[in-house]
């Protein structure tokens, strides 16, 4: 793990305008994420964890839901440098060009098609219920064929232009090389299919001088065409006419190599999250899965295109425990092998032990502590997250009854002023009715957002 | 100074109540006590039916089918004080044996269809028709299937199997293709269409009642019931049937505005009614060969579209407006349904 | 497999229902006078109509004739259809063609319409579009076929004489007997010969009464179609693919829409049988030589037998639909087929 931050939420503020009023959902978050490192985010059921998660990724609903404030950073993926770069239709160049070219990019600001780009690329999600995150129609290979083809065409691209280089040989050499071996009938031209007999050196039909043997691939359109296409889609994997060719019934099967490809890397990555016999499951639809299986193919989908962030919305919630375990073990295992960095969120405090370097806990929409696992659970330093930790029924201890936090959660269309926890607080002051308090480091790596810590004014 | 509430003035210390009292008493309290007692149940359907009506009044469609229906309501119920009927049948238009007059004809507000027929008349005494029809193919044919589907639902078995079989084979014919055949083979006349109607429109209320009960039968109150010792055919009526008659209630309202259709339609191929009645579709088939024609009126030529238009916008208003009533009980009945 | 499964186990459940509505018809034919008189023609003598009574076995008990009639039915013996002046099946095998091409038609009209409304109602949802869009989706479930079947033509055929009054082709084809008989569908024949002239005639002339037979169901589908969208959209399925960063084309034309179509199929099979009665009102006006057409003036004529042989080949047919309709569910949503 490095000291490298990668993604740092400043000052967020999120409200949903509904029937019922407005929800003041997060308020004011700062968060930040290193490089490689797995962030826990914890806290109850309607805190806000979700909906910072989906800030991050762009999917917060815009009615009901508005950004009032706030800035997200990231590090600059490299499609959005190379936005930067591309002229519009007109020749004239991006008009967000200089704010692509720096190292960090504010995700809010991204618009629609900027942020496609890093969706599913740079940072990718999971989610709790795999069943209803499947989509029920398609099978579990397409799925995650989708995305890579989606987002790797330039790779795909080059793969299939190797292949087809592997595909053919020069009359010359190959006719030779197969004489030894004792092949004295005849090859199929490569460009045209029909059939070039051994003493042939040019095709018959087209002229061409290359053949391949009759087991071999048949390719529809012709060697050439191919190479043209896929050059191209290597060169600019969104190209007009690519994408248009794509719409016509007939010439839009120029795609099958790649959509190959695809499949194939598709069982890789199944293969990569350990589900045994891949090529059914390549086949199966979401429902004839276990939801252990299909929390897996979800991953798979997530970590296809190599994200830097990895978030983790609930992902065993659903599970049984067994299962929990087997994936969270398979989470960090490719996180290690990846150096993705994940946010698990979570309201699982022994998930949060387990896996997780560092802890954000929020609570009704502010992240009210941050700092490492161990910290966290040693010296919780908020009286929220002490609450919390005292609340975990412990093996060892002898108690008559199990320790509460005493009240509810909060109302977020009228949430208590000043610090919204000051309502269950048994430190509570009068100023923190006043003043909500800033999230501050009190010690090196762990912030505190109380006014038990601040150099502020307070009584 | 003697309290007239009290009674008679003498004090009911020492004796007995006297008569004047005890009457009052008992006769009151078991009013009370069942009002009480009914507001008390009522009262949180109350609150749920005041959020639904200030739902409905913001809700446009809702409140224009009501608008709709109430006034198609209204025009049948007094339809007598609109166009007083002559003497013999008043479903009967009364006719003048002229060529048909435009709407502002003397006398003709909506002008005249076939055979002179007065079209507002038609109109109006028509809505009595489509009203009656409707609610009397629709009520049957809902009290068919309720009994059906319900004791098929609950019973089930062979029972089940059987009456779903039974309506299977019904639901298999469209719906006009069997009234058709119904009612081509039976005379003529309106109340056998209505028989064919009905014998039709069963079997959706039946899957319907059957479906419902099956999911409700196994609730956990009817165990609870059951247990208790509960008769089975108590249960039905008490428990089950009264949960599950929302859904019945949402289809029967939207099918009035069907029955409709198929009345119409069968009125006007020439079943049910006979020319001249007054019922929207066979107004419509009457007036069909004035439709394309020109009729002079005052030394005016005028193209006798009305003949035809005015009927079928009274059965267009008709449809829509029940089916806008039942969409708008379907958002009233399944407070889940509310987004 | 599991499929081929699938089909056959429903093609067997569909002998019972087969039986019953043969029952059914069958028993309406003996309750209609005379049965003998269906297969009974003018021409016959009375030794011909002894040999008729024989054949029919009409001198034994009802349950007998079920048997024979049954027979006869399965070896193509429907009887005599006044009207058309052939035997049943005969009238059937000449009108079918006619039908059948209008039917297509409008089944195409309907599913390409109303699919594309709906989904753009679903998306565009609460703006203009939808609102108008629902709107006339209403009025379409509201209106009487026979009804817009006659405004249609005033408007168009009438007042601004752009298309034809009805018919299938110009008169100048029939008097030159140029229609060429390959499948007897007007639309594919005339593209097998060549004649565009004669394809365009003809769509002219299919095209009021396509768009008459298609308008309720592609009210009907539309609003399928939107709501099972809209149901589809809130989905959890489309958030993630949404995460991956698919552009709102590809979330709504390939993710959503595949989920969403599988309500659709099933109301667009069951809307065939609306489709089938349609024709009967649709075809009369239109003087579409039709099987509509021939079992309307069978009624008018009071030919039981056309009749009663229009519904059942209707039945035959429509349960027939549901079960080919059925299939493709079981092919469409890949979660059906375990049962």
């Amino acid at each position: 793990m490095s000291d490298e931050v990668i993604l740092e939420i400043e000052d967020l503020y999120i409200n949903f305008y509904t029937k019922a009023g407005v929800v003041r959902a997060i308020d004011g978050v700062n968060m930040t994420i290193k490089k490689g490192e797995t962030f826990g985010l914890v806290g109850e059921s309607g805190c806000g964890k979700s909906v910072t998660a989906n800030s991050i990724m762009g999917l917060v609903q815009s009615p009901p839901g508005k950004i009032e404030k706030g800035v997200i950073n990231f590090e600059t993926p490299k499609e959005i440098y190379a936005r930067a770069d591309q002229k519009k239709f007109g020749g004239k160049e991006n008009p967000n060009a200089e704010m692509y070219r720096k190292d960090r990019i504010d995700i809010l600001k991204l618009n629609k098609k900027d942020i496609r780009l890093i969706r599913g690329r740079a940072i990718s999600m999971i989610f709790q219920e795999p069943m209803s995150a499947l989509n029920p129609v398609f099978t579990a290979g397409d799925q995650i064929a989708e995305i890579i083809l989606l987002h790797e065409r330039k790779e795909l691209a080059e793969a299939v232009l190797k292949k087809l280089e592997e595909g053919r040989k020069p009359a010359k050499k190959y006719k030779k090389a197969t004489k030894k071996l004792g092949n004295k009938g005849e090859f199929l031209c490569s460009n045209c299919n029909s059939t070039v007999l051994n003493d042939q050196e040019i095709c018959p039909q087209c002229g061409s001088s290359f053949v391949r043997n009759p087991g071999g691939k048949r390719l529809r359109f012709g060697y050439a065409f191919y190479k043209r296409v896929y050059t191209k889609m290597a060169a600019d994997p969104y190209d007009r006419t690519l994408a248009i060719m794509a719409k016509i019934p007939i010439v839009r099967r120029y795609r099958r190599p790649m959509i190959k490809e695809a499949n194939e890397k598709a069982l890789r990555m199944l293969r990569l999250v350990r589900i045994p016999d891949p090529k059914n499951v390549m086949k199966s639809f979401p429902h004839e899965l276990s939801g252990g299986m299909q929390q897996r193919v979800m991953i798979a989908i997530a970590l296809s295109c190599r994200p830097q962030l990895l978030i983790a919305d609930e992902p065993t919630t659903a599970l049984d425990v067994t299962i929990q375990a087997q994936i969270l073990k398979l989470i960090q295992e490719l996180q290690e092998e990846m150096g993705t960095s994940v946010l698990m969120i979570t309201h699982n405090l022994g998930i949060v032990a387990e896996v997780c370097d560092r802890v954000g806990v929020m609570y009704a929409g502010a992240l009210v502590e941050m700092a490492d696992t161990v910290s966290i659970f040693k010296e919780p330093l908020h009286p929220y997250t002490q609450g919390l930790m005292n609340s975990i029924p412990k093996v060892d201890l002898e108690l008559t009854r199990l320790e509460t936090i005493e009240g509810n959660v909060p109302n977020l269309i009228k949430p208590p002023s000043g610090c919204r926890f000051h309502t269950r607080c048994p430190y509570a002051m009068e100023y923190c009715k006043k003043e909500k308090p800033p999230l501050i480091e009190i010690l090196p790596g762990h912030s505190v957002a109380c006014h038990l810590y601040g150099g502020v004014d307070n009584g | 100074m003697t309290d007239g509430i009290k009674g008679n003035g003498k004090s009911s210390i020492n004796s007995t109540p006297t008569p004047a009292v005890k009457p009052q008493i008992k006769k009151s309290k078991p009013s009370t006590f069942n009002y009480d007692r009914l507001m008390k149940e009522l009262e949180p359907r109350i609150r749920e039916a005041k959020s639904s009506f200030s739902l409905l009044r913001e809700n446009i469609t809702a409140m224009v089918g009501l608008a709709f229906v109430v006034f198609i309501v209204l025009v049948a119920i007094a339809a007598p004080l609109i166009c007083p009927p002559g003497l013999g049948d008043p479903m009967d238009i009364p006719k003048d044996f002229k060529m048909p007059k435009p709407p502002g004809a003397e006398g003709h507000l909506l002008g005249t269809g076939n055979w002179g027929a007065d079209m507002l008349y038609g109109l109006v005494w028509g809505a009595r028709t489509s009203i009656t029809t409707s609610l009397f193919v629709v009520l049957t044919g809902v009290i068919i299937g309720l009994v059906v589907g319900s004791i098929a639902g609950y019973y089930g078995g062979k029972v089940d199997n059987l009456m779903m079989r039974i309506t299977d084979i019904f639901l298999s014919l469209p719906a006009l293709i069997l009234a058709m055949a119904i009612a081509s083979i039976l005379e003529r006349n309106l109340q056998n269409m209505m028989l064919a109607l009905i014998i039709v429109w069963w079997p959706p209320y039946a899957r319907l009642i059957r479906a419902q009960v099956m999911s409700i039968k196994e609730n956990t109150y009817v165990e609870a019931a059951r247990a208790i010792g509960v008769k089975k055919s108590s249960i039905l009526f008490k428990h089950i049937i009264p949960n599950s008659i929302s859904p019945l209630i949402v289809s029967a309202t939207m099918d009035i505005g069907a029955v409709v259709l198929v009345a119409a339609g069968l009125s006007y191929i020439g079943f049910g009614v006979n020319t001249g009645y007054a019922e929207w579709g066979r107004m419509i088939s009457d007036g069909q060969q004035w439709f394309l024609t020109t009729v002079t009126y005052e030394d005016t030529k005028y193209i006798a579209s009305w003949v035809v238009i005015f009927p079928g916008l009274a059965i267009l208003i008709f449809a829509m407006g029940f089916s806008l009533l039942g969409d708008a009980l379907r958002d009233i009945l399944d407070p889940r349904l509310r987004r | 497999m599991r499929l081929l499964n699938y089909i056959i186990k429903r093609l067997l459940l569909l002998i019972p229902v087969l039986i019953g509505v043969s029952i059914i018809v069958f028993s309406l034919t003996r309750i209609s006078g005379d049965p003998a008189a269906g297969y009974i023609n003018e021409k016959m003598t009375p030794s011909q109509i002894e040999q008729v009574y024989e054949k029919y076995h009409f001198n034994e008990p009802v349950y007998q004739q079920y048997i024979y009639w049954l027979k006869g039915i399965l070896e193509m013996d429907w009887g005599w259809s006044k009207t058309a002046a052939l035997p049943v099946t005969d009238a059937i095998a000449v009108y079918f063609p006619a039908t059948l091409e209008l039917t297509i038609v409008s089944i195409m009209l309907a599913i390409f319409i109303g699919i594309y409304l709906g989904i753009g109602s679903a998306v565009k949802r609460n703006k203009p579009f939808d609102h108008t869009t629902r709107v006339v989706s209403l009025i379409g479930v509201s209106l009487p076929i026979f009804w817009l079947a006659l405004i249609l033509q005033f408007i168009f055929a009438f007042y601004y004489d752009v298309l034809p009054f009805g018919g299938r082709l110009d008169d100048f084809y029939y008097i030159q007997k140029l229609i060429p008989d390959i499948t007897g569908l007007i639309l594919v024949d005339s593209l097998l010969i060549g004649d565009l002239k004669m394809f365009f005639n003809g769509l002219e002339h299919i095209l009021l009464p396509a768009v008459t037979l298609s308008f309720g169901t592609i009210a009907i589908v539309t609003r399928i179609m939107r709501n099972s969208m809209l149901e589809v959209l809130s989905l959890d399925y489309i958030k993630t693919a949404r995460a991956k960063g698919l552009n709102e084309r590809s979330i709504i034309w390939k993710h959503a829409r595949k989920n969403a179509m599988i309500p659709t199929t099933t109301v667009i099979g069951l809307s065939f049988g609306g489709l089938l009665t349609g024709a009967v009102l649709t075809e009369s006006i239109y003087q579409w030589p039709g099987l509509g057409q021939w079992s309307a003036t069978s009624i008018r004529l009071f030919d039981y037998n056309s009749v009663l042989g229009f519904c059942l080949l209707i039945a035959v047919i429509y349960v027939l639909v549901n079960l080919v309709v059925d299939i493709m569910y079981a092919y469409l949503d890949p979660r059906v087929r375990l049962e």
